[in-house]
Protein backbone atom coordinates (compact mmCIF):
# COMPACT_ATOMS: atom_id res chain seq x y z
CA UNK A 1 0.00 0.00 0.00
CA UNK A 2 1.25 3.62 -0.92
CA UNK A 3 1.78 6.15 1.68
CA UNK A 4 -1.09 8.26 1.60
CA UNK A 5 1.03 11.64 2.10
CA UNK A 6 3.36 10.46 -0.59
CA UNK A 7 1.67 8.96 -3.23
CA UNK A 8 3.25 11.48 -5.61
CA UNK A 9 6.63 11.58 -4.21
CA UNK A 10 8.24 9.42 -7.13
CA UNK A 11 7.70 12.59 -8.98
CA UNK A 12 7.24 15.71 -6.30
CA UNK A 13 10.41 17.12 -5.84
CA UNK A 14 10.43 20.78 -5.96
CA UNK A 15 9.19 21.72 -9.70
CA UNK A 16 12.12 23.08 -10.75
CA UNK A 17 14.69 20.50 -9.44
CA UNK A 18 16.05 17.98 -12.43
CA UNK A 19 14.54 14.43 -11.12
CA UNK A 20 16.92 11.76 -11.29
CA UNK A 21 16.38 9.18 -14.42
CA UNK A 22 15.84 6.32 -11.37
CA UNK A 23 13.42 7.83 -9.79
CA UNK A 24 11.41 8.69 -12.97
CA UNK A 25 8.58 5.89 -12.31
CA UNK A 26 5.19 6.40 -12.43
CA UNK A 27 2.71 3.71 -9.81
CA UNK A 28 4.01 0.34 -10.28
CA UNK A 29 1.66 -1.11 -12.62
CA UNK A 30 4.36 -0.19 -15.29
CA UNK A 31 7.33 -1.07 -14.19
CA UNK A 32 9.06 0.75 -17.28
CA UNK A 33 10.34 4.29 -16.02
CA UNK A 34 9.73 7.75 -18.18
CA UNK A 35 13.48 7.94 -18.77
CA UNK A 36 12.96 5.29 -21.59
CA UNK A 37 10.77 7.63 -23.43
CA UNK A 38 12.92 8.28 -26.81
CA UNK A 39 10.17 10.86 -28.19
CA UNK A 40 9.00 9.33 -30.77
CA UNK A 41 6.11 10.57 -30.33
CA UNK A 42 3.05 7.60 -31.04
CA UNK A 43 1.45 8.60 -27.86
CA UNK A 44 0.45 12.13 -29.01
CA UNK A 45 -0.59 10.38 -32.77
CA UNK A 46 -2.90 8.12 -31.25
CA UNK A 47 -4.16 10.58 -28.24
CA UNK A 48 -7.67 11.68 -28.65
CA UNK A 49 -7.59 15.41 -27.03
CA UNK A 50 -4.59 16.07 -29.04
CA UNK A 51 -5.73 18.30 -31.67
CA UNK A 52 -6.52 20.59 -28.57
CA UNK A 53 -3.66 20.26 -26.55
CA UNK A 54 -1.75 23.12 -25.14
CA UNK A 55 1.74 20.23 -24.24
CA UNK A 56 1.17 17.08 -26.29
CA UNK A 57 1.93 14.23 -24.35
CA UNK A 58 5.00 13.06 -25.68
CA UNK A 59 6.25 16.97 -24.93
CA UNK A 60 5.03 16.57 -21.24
CA UNK A 61 6.89 13.66 -20.69
CA UNK A 62 10.16 15.36 -21.83
CA UNK A 63 9.69 18.09 -19.95
CA UNK A 64 9.45 15.69 -17.10
CA UNK A 65 12.13 14.34 -18.15
CA UNK A 66 14.06 17.31 -18.04
CA UNK A 67 12.72 18.27 -14.47
CA UNK A 68 11.03 21.18 -15.62
CA UNK A 69 7.61 19.78 -14.37
CA UNK A 70 5.64 22.84 -13.18
CA UNK A 71 4.96 23.31 -17.00
CA UNK A 72 2.69 20.28 -17.81
CA UNK A 73 1.40 20.30 -14.07
CA UNK A 74 -0.04 23.85 -14.61
CA UNK A 75 -1.06 22.91 -18.49
CA UNK A 76 -4.66 21.68 -19.74
CA UNK A 77 -4.45 18.87 -21.28
CA UNK A 78 -3.35 17.04 -18.03
CA UNK A 79 -7.22 17.67 -17.35
CA UNK A 80 -8.15 17.12 -20.90
CA UNK A 81 -6.71 13.56 -20.58
CA UNK A 82 -10.07 11.08 -21.26
CA UNK A 83 -7.76 8.29 -19.25
CA UNK A 84 -8.50 6.26 -22.57
CA UNK A 85 -4.50 4.75 -22.37
CA UNK A 86 -3.98 4.70 -25.81
CA UNK A 87 -0.59 6.21 -25.41
CA UNK A 88 0.07 3.74 -22.84
CA UNK A 89 -0.68 1.20 -24.41
CA UNK A 90 1.12 1.98 -27.80
CA UNK A 91 3.84 3.24 -26.12
CA UNK A 92 7.30 0.73 -28.14
CA UNK A 93 8.56 1.13 -24.36
CA UNK A 94 5.85 1.05 -21.97
CA UNK A 95 5.89 4.15 -20.63
CA UNK A 96 2.98 4.77 -18.43
CA UNK A 97 2.33 7.97 -20.04
CA UNK A 98 -1.89 8.02 -19.03
CA UNK A 99 -0.63 7.29 -14.85
CA UNK A 100 1.64 10.59 -15.41
CA UNK A 101 -1.50 12.04 -16.52
CA UNK A 102 -3.20 11.37 -13.13
CA UNK A 103 0.01 11.94 -11.13
CA UNK A 104 0.19 15.29 -12.89
CA UNK A 105 -3.39 16.53 -11.76
CA UNK A 106 -2.85 14.71 -7.86
CA UNK A 107 0.55 16.62 -7.87
CA UNK A 108 -1.37 19.97 -9.42
CA UNK A 109 -3.75 20.22 -6.70
CA UNK A 110 -1.90 19.39 -3.85
CA UNK A 111 0.85 21.72 -4.89
CA UNK A 112 -2.30 24.54 -5.43
CA UNK A 113 -1.24 25.09 -9.07
CA UNK A 114 -3.02 27.84 -10.71
CA UNK A 115 -5.29 26.55 -13.70
CA UNK A 116 -7.66 28.31 -16.30
CA UNK A 117 -11.06 27.95 -16.61
CA UNK A 118 -12.00 24.67 -18.38
CA UNK A 119 -9.03 22.54 -16.66
CA UNK A 120 -10.41 24.63 -13.04
CA UNK A 121 -14.16 23.20 -14.13
CA UNK A 122 -12.53 19.21 -14.70
CA UNK A 123 -10.52 19.60 -11.46
CA UNK A 124 -13.44 20.65 -9.55
CA UNK A 125 -15.39 17.97 -11.02
CA UNK A 126 -13.33 15.33 -9.72
CA UNK A 127 -13.03 16.81 -6.47
CA UNK A 128 -17.24 16.91 -6.23
CA UNK A 129 -17.27 13.72 -7.22
CA UNK A 130 -14.92 12.17 -4.81
CA UNK A 131 -16.57 14.35 -2.12
CA UNK A 132 -20.40 12.41 -2.77
CA UNK A 133 -18.29 9.26 -2.84
CA UNK A 134 -16.67 10.12 0.98
CA UNK A 135 -20.06 11.26 1.82
CA UNK A 136 -22.30 8.11 0.80
CA UNK A 137 -19.86 5.76 -0.04
CA UNK A 138 -21.75 5.48 -3.66
CA UNK A 139 -22.23 8.33 -6.11
CA UNK A 140 -24.58 10.54 -6.08
CA UNK A 141 -24.87 12.05 -9.83
CA UNK A 142 -27.57 14.37 -9.48
CA UNK A 143 -25.95 15.84 -6.44
CA UNK A 144 -22.58 15.90 -8.20
CA UNK A 145 -24.53 17.75 -11.44
CA UNK A 146 -26.53 20.06 -9.55
CA UNK A 147 -22.91 21.63 -7.46
CA UNK A 148 -20.94 21.31 -11.08
CA UNK A 149 -23.32 23.01 -13.66
CA UNK A 150 -24.38 26.57 -13.20
CA UNK A 151 -28.51 27.49 -13.48
CA UNK A 152 -28.33 28.14 -16.97
CA UNK A 153 -26.23 25.08 -17.97
CA UNK A 154 -28.83 23.31 -15.80
CA UNK A 155 -31.96 25.09 -17.60
CA UNK A 156 -30.15 24.57 -21.36
CA UNK A 157 -30.14 20.65 -20.25
CA UNK A 158 -33.55 20.63 -18.29
CA UNK A 159 -35.19 18.54 -20.90
CA UNK A 160 -32.94 15.98 -20.86
CA UNK A 161 -32.59 16.11 -17.47
CA UNK A 162 -36.85 15.15 -17.08
CA UNK A 163 -35.88 12.18 -19.76
CA UNK A 164 -33.56 10.09 -17.36
CA UNK A 165 -35.63 11.75 -14.25
CA UNK A 166 -38.55 9.58 -16.03
CA UNK A 167 -36.48 6.70 -17.29
CA UNK A 168 -34.98 6.44 -13.71
CA UNK A 169 -31.70 7.29 -15.06
CA UNK A 170 -31.02 9.93 -12.69
CA UNK A 171 -32.09 9.29 -8.86
CA UNK A 172 -33.34 11.66 -6.86
CA UNK A 173 -31.98 10.68 -3.55
CA UNK A 174 -28.94 9.22 -2.82
CA UNK A 175 -27.95 5.80 -1.59
CA UNK A 176 -25.79 5.44 1.21
CA UNK A 177 -23.57 2.77 1.96
CA UNK A 178 -23.96 1.00 5.77
CA UNK A 179 -20.21 0.99 6.38
CA UNK A 180 -19.47 4.98 5.82
CA UNK A 181 -17.24 5.40 8.68
CA UNK A 182 -14.51 2.88 6.26
CA UNK A 183 -14.71 4.70 3.40
CA UNK A 184 -14.40 7.99 5.47
CA UNK A 185 -11.38 7.09 7.04
CA UNK A 186 -9.89 6.05 3.63
CA UNK A 187 -10.53 9.59 2.33
CA UNK A 188 -9.23 10.89 5.79
CA UNK A 189 -5.76 8.70 5.40
CA UNK A 190 -5.26 10.26 1.70
CA UNK A 191 -5.36 13.77 3.07
CA UNK A 192 -9.13 14.71 1.95
CA UNK A 193 -11.57 14.09 4.25
CA UNK A 194 -12.10 16.00 7.65
CA UNK B 1 -21.81 -23.82 -12.38
CA UNK B 2 -19.51 -21.09 -11.05
CA UNK B 3 -20.18 -18.54 -8.34
CA UNK B 4 -18.96 -14.62 -8.32
CA UNK B 5 -18.65 -11.83 -5.95
CA UNK B 6 -21.00 -9.27 -7.88
CA UNK B 7 -20.25 -5.76 -8.07
CA UNK B 8 -23.06 -3.59 -9.31
CA UNK B 9 -21.49 -0.56 -9.88
CA UNK B 10 -23.09 2.86 -9.20
CA UNK B 11 -24.55 2.92 -12.53
CA UNK B 12 -26.69 0.16 -12.08
CA UNK B 13 -28.60 2.46 -9.65
CA UNK B 14 -29.33 4.86 -11.96
CA UNK B 15 -27.48 5.95 -15.15
CA UNK B 16 -26.86 2.29 -16.26
CA UNK B 17 -29.65 -0.16 -14.68
CA UNK B 18 -30.88 -1.44 -18.15
CA UNK B 19 -27.50 -2.96 -18.55
CA UNK B 20 -27.05 -4.26 -15.14
CA UNK B 21 -30.68 -5.77 -15.13
CA UNK B 22 -30.06 -7.52 -18.55
CA UNK B 23 -26.40 -8.51 -17.67
CA UNK B 24 -27.32 -10.05 -14.19
CA UNK B 25 -30.26 -12.39 -16.23
CA UNK B 26 -27.83 -13.20 -18.89
CA UNK B 27 -24.97 -14.41 -16.58
CA UNK B 28 -27.11 -16.40 -14.43
CA UNK B 29 -28.80 -18.07 -17.91
CA UNK B 30 -25.04 -18.94 -18.16
CA UNK B 31 -25.04 -20.94 -15.45
CA UNK B 32 -23.31 -19.10 -13.10
CA UNK B 33 -24.34 -17.71 -9.75
CA UNK B 34 -23.64 -13.63 -9.16
CA UNK B 35 -23.46 -12.98 -4.86
CA UNK B 36 -23.57 -9.14 -4.19
CA UNK B 37 -20.61 -7.68 -2.27
CA UNK B 38 -21.92 -6.59 0.61
CA UNK B 39 -22.03 -2.84 1.54
CA UNK B 40 -19.92 -2.10 -1.55
CA UNK B 41 -18.42 1.08 -2.16
CA UNK B 42 -17.89 3.21 -5.02
CA UNK B 43 -14.68 2.37 -6.59
CA UNK B 44 -13.77 5.73 -7.30
CA UNK B 45 -14.35 5.81 -11.30
CA UNK B 46 -12.45 8.17 -13.28
CA UNK B 47 -12.09 10.79 -10.59
CA UNK B 48 -10.46 8.85 -7.37
CA UNK B 49 -7.20 8.21 -9.52
CA UNK B 50 -7.32 11.83 -11.08
CA UNK B 51 -6.60 12.91 -7.48
CA UNK B 52 -4.88 10.58 -5.36
CA UNK B 53 -3.18 7.09 -5.93
CA UNK B 54 -3.96 6.14 -2.78
CA UNK B 55 -7.58 6.37 -3.34
CA UNK B 56 -7.40 5.07 -6.29
CA UNK B 57 -6.15 1.66 -4.79
CA UNK B 58 -8.05 1.69 -1.30
CA UNK B 59 -11.51 2.23 -2.73
CA UNK B 60 -11.82 -0.74 -4.72
CA UNK B 61 -9.41 -2.34 -1.97
CA UNK B 62 -12.23 -2.13 0.35
CA UNK B 63 -14.32 -4.13 -2.17
CA UNK B 64 -11.65 -6.65 -3.11
CA UNK B 65 -11.00 -7.51 0.60
CA UNK B 66 -14.54 -8.43 0.61
CA UNK B 67 -14.57 -10.37 -2.47
CA UNK B 68 -11.54 -12.20 -0.98
CA UNK B 69 -13.42 -12.64 2.45
CA UNK B 70 -16.21 -14.68 -0.08
CA UNK B 71 -13.18 -16.58 -1.47
CA UNK B 72 -15.16 -15.25 -5.11
CA UNK B 73 -13.46 -13.71 -8.14
CA UNK B 74 -15.34 -10.63 -8.85
CA UNK B 75 -17.36 -9.75 -11.93
CA UNK B 76 -18.15 -6.50 -12.79
CA UNK B 77 -20.45 -5.65 -15.62
CA UNK B 78 -19.11 -1.72 -15.56
CA UNK B 79 -16.08 -1.32 -17.63
CA UNK B 80 -15.00 1.48 -15.79
CA UNK B 81 -15.68 -0.43 -12.35
CA UNK B 82 -14.22 -3.70 -13.86
CA UNK B 83 -11.06 -1.24 -14.39
CA UNK B 84 -10.67 0.25 -11.40
CA UNK B 85 -10.94 -3.56 -9.57
CA UNK B 86 -8.32 -5.07 -11.71
CA UNK B 87 -6.04 -2.41 -11.23
CA UNK B 88 -6.21 -2.45 -7.80
CA UNK B 89 -5.76 -6.35 -7.39
CA UNK B 90 -2.97 -6.04 -9.61
CA UNK B 91 -1.39 -3.70 -7.69
CA UNK B 92 -2.15 -3.68 -4.04
CA UNK B 93 -0.34 -7.46 -3.12
CA UNK B 94 2.69 -6.11 -5.35
CA UNK B 95 2.71 -2.66 -3.65
CA UNK B 96 2.81 -4.98 -0.54
CA UNK B 97 6.07 -6.12 -1.80
CA UNK B 98 7.63 -2.97 -3.10
CA UNK B 99 7.10 -0.68 -0.27
CA UNK B 100 7.07 -3.43 2.79
CA UNK B 101 4.73 -0.88 4.68
CA UNK B 102 1.19 -1.81 6.62
CA UNK B 103 0.42 -5.38 5.21
CA UNK B 104 -2.92 -4.90 2.63
CA UNK B 105 -5.63 -6.69 3.37
CA UNK B 106 -5.97 -7.61 0.00
CA UNK B 107 -3.82 -10.51 -0.75
CA UNK B 108 -4.52 -11.47 -4.42
CA UNK B 109 -6.05 -14.77 -3.88
CA UNK B 110 -9.19 -13.48 -6.16
CA UNK B 111 -9.05 -12.51 -9.99
CA UNK B 112 -11.65 -9.95 -11.69
CA UNK B 113 -13.15 -10.92 -14.39
CA UNK B 114 -14.29 -8.67 -17.39
CA UNK B 115 -18.42 -9.62 -18.12
CA UNK B 116 -17.16 -9.49 -22.40
CA UNK B 117 -14.81 -12.36 -21.53
CA UNK B 118 -17.44 -14.62 -19.70
CA UNK B 119 -19.84 -14.40 -22.40
CA UNK B 120 -17.66 -14.90 -25.23
CA UNK B 121 -15.38 -18.13 -23.98
CA UNK B 122 -16.66 -20.99 -26.04
CA UNK B 123 -18.37 -22.86 -23.23
CA UNK B 124 -20.63 -19.55 -23.08
CA UNK B 125 -21.44 -19.98 -26.35
CA UNK B 126 -22.23 -23.29 -26.76
CA UNK B 127 -25.09 -22.14 -23.91
CA UNK B 128 -26.18 -18.89 -25.42
CA UNK B 129 -26.20 -21.34 -29.09
CA UNK B 130 -28.23 -24.05 -27.36
CA UNK B 131 -30.92 -21.26 -25.77
CA UNK B 132 -31.80 -19.37 -29.19
CA UNK B 133 -34.94 -19.30 -29.09
CA UNK B 134 -35.03 -16.43 -32.20
CA UNK B 135 -32.34 -14.78 -34.07
CA UNK B 136 -31.39 -11.19 -35.15
CA UNK B 137 -31.86 -12.06 -38.70
CA UNK B 138 -29.36 -10.16 -40.17
CA UNK B 139 -29.47 -6.91 -38.40
CA UNK B 140 -26.19 -4.93 -39.64
CA UNK B 141 -24.75 -3.40 -36.30
CA UNK B 142 -21.17 -2.23 -35.21
CA UNK B 143 -19.70 -3.26 -32.19
CA UNK B 144 -18.31 -0.31 -29.58
CA UNK B 145 -15.54 -1.45 -27.23
CA UNK B 146 -14.98 1.95 -25.93
CA UNK B 147 -11.12 2.07 -24.11
CA UNK B 148 -11.20 0.31 -20.34
CA UNK B 149 -12.52 -3.54 -21.58
CA UNK B 150 -9.26 -3.78 -23.63
CA UNK B 151 -6.93 -0.84 -22.41
CA UNK B 152 -4.24 -0.48 -20.21
CA UNK B 153 -3.25 -4.19 -21.43
CA UNK B 154 -0.87 -4.59 -18.73
CA UNK B 155 -4.79 -4.60 -16.62
CA UNK B 156 -7.01 -6.13 -18.99
CA UNK B 157 -4.35 -8.74 -20.26
CA UNK B 158 -5.79 -8.36 -23.70
CA UNK B 159 -2.66 -9.00 -26.31
CA UNK B 160 -2.15 -8.74 -29.79
CA UNK B 161 -4.74 -7.39 -32.29
CA UNK B 162 -7.28 -8.15 -29.93
CA UNK B 163 -6.03 -4.83 -28.31
CA UNK B 164 -7.18 -2.97 -31.73
CA UNK B 165 -9.23 -5.09 -33.08
CA UNK B 166 -11.42 -6.68 -30.31
CA UNK B 167 -13.80 -9.38 -30.92
CA UNK B 168 -15.38 -11.15 -27.73
CA UNK B 169 -18.73 -9.32 -28.67
CA UNK B 170 -18.48 -9.73 -32.53
CA UNK B 171 -18.29 -13.36 -31.74
CA UNK B 172 -21.57 -13.38 -29.63
CA UNK B 173 -23.34 -11.28 -32.05
CA UNK B 174 -22.35 -13.17 -34.99
CA UNK B 175 -24.26 -16.75 -32.88
CA UNK B 176 -27.33 -14.70 -32.52
CA UNK B 177 -27.65 -13.90 -36.74
CA UNK B 178 -26.56 -10.05 -36.94
CA UNK B 179 -24.16 -9.04 -39.39
CA UNK B 180 -21.28 -7.24 -37.83
CA UNK B 181 -19.66 -4.39 -39.49
CA UNK B 182 -16.37 -3.74 -39.91
CA UNK B 183 -15.17 -0.28 -38.82
CA UNK B 184 -12.93 1.69 -37.59
CA UNK B 185 -14.09 3.14 -34.19
CA UNK B 186 -14.20 -0.40 -32.06
CA UNK B 187 -11.93 1.13 -29.55
CA UNK B 188 -11.83 5.07 -29.41
CA UNK B 189 -12.38 6.65 -26.73
CA UNK B 190 -15.57 8.71 -26.51
CA UNK B 191 -14.75 11.03 -23.63
CA UNK B 192 -17.37 9.74 -21.20
CA UNK B 193 -14.95 10.54 -18.77
CA UNK B 194 -16.01 14.60 -19.64
CA UNK B 195 -18.94 14.00 -20.08
CA UNK B 196 -20.11 16.28 -17.39
CA UNK B 197 -16.73 18.46 -16.34
CA UNK B 198 -16.56 19.46 -19.93
CA UNK B 199 -19.44 18.45 -22.20
CA UNK B 200 -18.35 19.59 -25.83
CA UNK B 201 -14.89 17.64 -25.68
CA UNK B 202 -17.04 14.71 -25.13
CA UNK B 203 -19.79 15.44 -27.81
CA UNK B 204 -17.41 16.44 -30.77
CA UNK B 205 -15.30 12.85 -29.83
CA UNK B 206 -19.02 10.92 -29.90
CA UNK B 207 -20.51 12.32 -32.47
CA UNK B 208 -17.34 11.47 -34.77
CA UNK B 209 -17.78 7.35 -34.00
CA UNK B 210 -21.59 8.33 -34.27
CA UNK B 211 -21.09 9.62 -37.76
CA UNK B 212 -18.99 6.66 -38.82
CA UNK B 213 -21.59 4.43 -37.39
CA UNK B 214 -24.13 5.62 -39.51
CA UNK B 215 -21.95 5.99 -42.35
CA UNK B 216 -20.69 2.45 -42.43
CA UNK B 217 -24.27 1.07 -42.99
CA UNK B 218 -25.59 0.04 -39.18
CA UNK B 219 -28.55 0.38 -37.92
CA UNK B 220 -27.27 -0.07 -34.61
CA UNK B 221 -24.73 0.14 -32.03
CA UNK B 222 -23.76 -2.56 -30.33
CA UNK B 223 -21.37 -1.68 -26.59
CA UNK B 224 -20.78 -3.57 -23.43
CA UNK B 225 -20.08 -0.51 -21.08
CA UNK B 226 -22.85 1.83 -19.07
CA UNK B 227 -20.72 4.68 -19.57
CA UNK B 228 -19.91 4.64 -23.13
CA UNK B 229 -23.66 3.51 -23.51
CA UNK B 230 -24.81 6.75 -21.93
CA UNK B 231 -22.52 9.03 -23.75
CA UNK B 232 -23.65 7.39 -27.21
CA UNK B 233 -27.11 8.29 -26.63
CA UNK B 234 -27.25 11.79 -24.71
CA UNK B 235 -24.85 13.37 -26.60
CA UNK B 236 -27.06 12.42 -30.12
CA UNK B 237 -30.37 13.52 -27.93
CA UNK B 238 -28.72 16.85 -26.95
CA UNK B 239 -26.61 17.53 -30.33
CA UNK B 240 -30.01 17.80 -31.62
CA UNK B 241 -31.68 19.70 -29.25
CA UNK B 242 -28.77 22.40 -29.30
CA UNK B 243 -29.13 22.77 -33.04
CA UNK B 244 -26.11 21.32 -33.55
CA UNK B 245 -27.17 18.16 -35.77
CA UNK B 246 -30.28 17.52 -37.48
CA UNK B 247 -29.40 13.69 -38.46
CA UNK B 248 -31.44 10.78 -37.51
CA UNK B 249 -30.65 9.63 -34.10
CA UNK B 250 -29.10 5.69 -34.31
CA UNK B 251 -30.18 3.65 -31.55
CA UNK B 252 -27.59 1.95 -29.08
CA UNK B 253 -28.03 -1.11 -27.34
CA UNK B 254 -26.17 -2.92 -24.79
CA UNK B 255 -24.86 -6.81 -25.74
CA UNK B 256 -26.47 -8.10 -22.53
CA UNK B 257 -29.87 -6.55 -24.41
CA UNK B 258 -29.28 -8.60 -27.23
CA UNK B 259 -28.86 -11.65 -25.94
CA UNK B 260 -31.82 -11.78 -23.41
CA UNK B 261 -33.67 -11.13 -26.73
CA UNK B 262 -32.89 -13.84 -28.58
CA UNK B 263 -32.41 -16.19 -25.34
CA UNK B 264 -36.04 -15.05 -24.53
CA UNK B 265 -35.37 -13.64 -21.04
CA UNK B 266 -35.41 -10.61 -18.81
CA UNK B 267 -37.93 -8.29 -18.56
CA UNK B 268 -36.92 -6.21 -21.95
CA UNK B 269 -39.69 -3.93 -21.71
CA UNK B 270 -38.16 -2.27 -18.93
CA UNK B 271 -34.82 -2.27 -20.47
CA UNK B 272 -36.03 -0.50 -23.93
CA UNK B 273 -38.53 2.01 -22.65
CA UNK B 274 -35.17 3.42 -20.81
CA UNK B 275 -33.48 4.34 -24.02
CA UNK B 276 -33.31 7.83 -24.45
CA UNK B 277 -33.47 6.60 -28.77
CA UNK B 278 -36.30 4.26 -29.03
CA UNK B 279 -35.13 0.91 -30.85
CA UNK B 280 -38.07 0.12 -32.40
CA UNK B 281 -36.87 0.59 -35.81
CA UNK B 282 -34.31 -1.74 -36.23
CA UNK B 283 -36.46 -4.35 -34.08
CA UNK B 284 -40.00 -4.03 -35.53
CA UNK B 285 -38.95 -4.12 -39.19
CA UNK B 286 -37.16 -7.53 -38.05
CA UNK B 287 -40.71 -8.18 -36.39
CA UNK B 288 -38.49 -8.83 -32.90
CA UNK B 289 -41.08 -8.07 -31.09
CA UNK B 290 -40.62 -7.03 -27.19
CA UNK B 291 -43.24 -5.22 -25.42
Amino acid sequence: MPKPTSHSEPLSASPSEPIPASRLTVGSTHNASLAACYQCGKCSTGCPVASMADVLPHRIVRLVQLGLKRDPMGSEHIWNCTGCSTCSTRCPNQVPVAELMDHLKADALANLIPLGADAAKIAQFHVLFNKSVCKYGRQYELGTVRKLKSSRELLGQFKLGIKMLRRGKLRLRPTRIRDRKEVRELFRRAGMGK
Amino acid sequence: MTSFAYFPGCASEGSGREFADTMEVVIQALDHDLQEIPDWNCCGASSAHSVSEFLSLALPGRDLVKAEQMGLDVVAPCAACYSRLATAALELPRQRELEGEEPPDFRGGIKVVHPLKLLSTPEALAVVGSKLTRTLKDLPVVTYYGCLAVRPAAVTGVTGSELENPTMMDTVLELLGAEVIDWPHKTSCCGASQTLPKPLLARNLTLEIVDCAVASGAEAIVTGCPLCFLNLELQQVQAKTDGDREQQHIPVFYISELMALCMGIGDLKLAFENHLIPVDGPLDSRELTWR
